[in-house]
């Protein structure tokens, strides 16, 4: 779903931005939206990467006793 | 409410103990709660409390698993044994797979630790790190708190979902 939205932009971005759009075609609003998800997803980690490290975290779980659990679950960190 | 009633696109705030179900596979709510965040249905967040809690408690989960600590009082039983907590590795895998996976991380301001933490404490008589977490959840506008504490549900200003599920060990 599309929802329009108002915003404030540099002039000389809207005109590249305009430029690049008249040159590939699209609406502007492709060109920025092309541009935003770039910008959220720069430095977040590919889906494969992701899914790996679910299955780090939950698939291979340290082997402890329940004795042990009810333990680390009750520790209380600032008790040392 | 359970986990899996926390709706897609929610921005959710995590205890320590529905990560720590979800690691040990004693909830699979909790397991299906990190999917949903993985997969980017909702986001979901650690505030620094939580980050900390998490950390110490897999550290002395890992020294556990390898026979360094039985007994009572395993902090203070690791804290005596600081050659064995250099070798320690797994726990920081795991703990830094949750980064990996998606999960956010949000410090402390001074704000929430000298002013609100403070005031959810007059409200809830909460301890001192449950209030952390509640004023950063507040403080972000989380739609939903995931824990098992049961102290969180009589909160107002927040929806706060548990695992309904449990498998837990059984009490001596």
């Amino acid at each position: 779903m599309k929802r329009k939205v108002g915003t404030l932009i540099e002039d000389e971005v809207m005109r590249l931005a305009k430029r690049r759009a008249a040159e590939e075609g699209r609406p502007m609003s492709d060109v920025i939206q092309d541009a935003l998800i770039r910008y959220l997803h720069a430095g977040a980690a590919h889906p494969k990467e992701r899914e790996a490290a679910y299955n780090l975290f939950c698939n291979n779980p340290f082997k402890l006793t329940p004795k042990q659990f009810r333990q680390v679950l009750e520790e209380d960190a600032w008790d040392v | 409410m359970s986990l899996d009633n926390i709706p897609n696109g929610s921005l959710c705030v995590l205890d320590t103990n529905v990560l720590l179900y979800a690691e040990q596979g004693s909830s699979a709510q909790a397991q299906r709660l990190l999917r949903r965040i993985e997969k980017r249905e909702l986001l979901g967040v650690l505030p620094q409390p939580v980050w900390q809690e998490l950390t110490h408690k897999l550290m002395l989960t890992e020294a556990h698993v390898l026979g360094q600590i039985t007994g009572g009082n395993p902090s203070r039983q690791l804290a005596g044994k600081p050659d064995v907590v250099k070798r320690l590795t797994a726990y920081r895998e795991k703990v830094q797979a949750l980064l990996t996976m998606g999960l956010g991380f949000e410090a402390c301001t001074r704000s929430d630790l000298t002013e609100d933490a403070f005031q959810i404490q007059e409200r809830h008589g909460f301890l001192t790190n449950d209030s952390i977490i509640l004023a950063i959840a507040l403080r972000l506008g989380a739609d939903a708190l995931a824990s098992a504490d049961g102290r969180f549900r009589a909160i107002k200003e927040i929806k706060v979902y548990a695992p309904t599920d449990l498998k837990l060990p059984a009490a001596p």
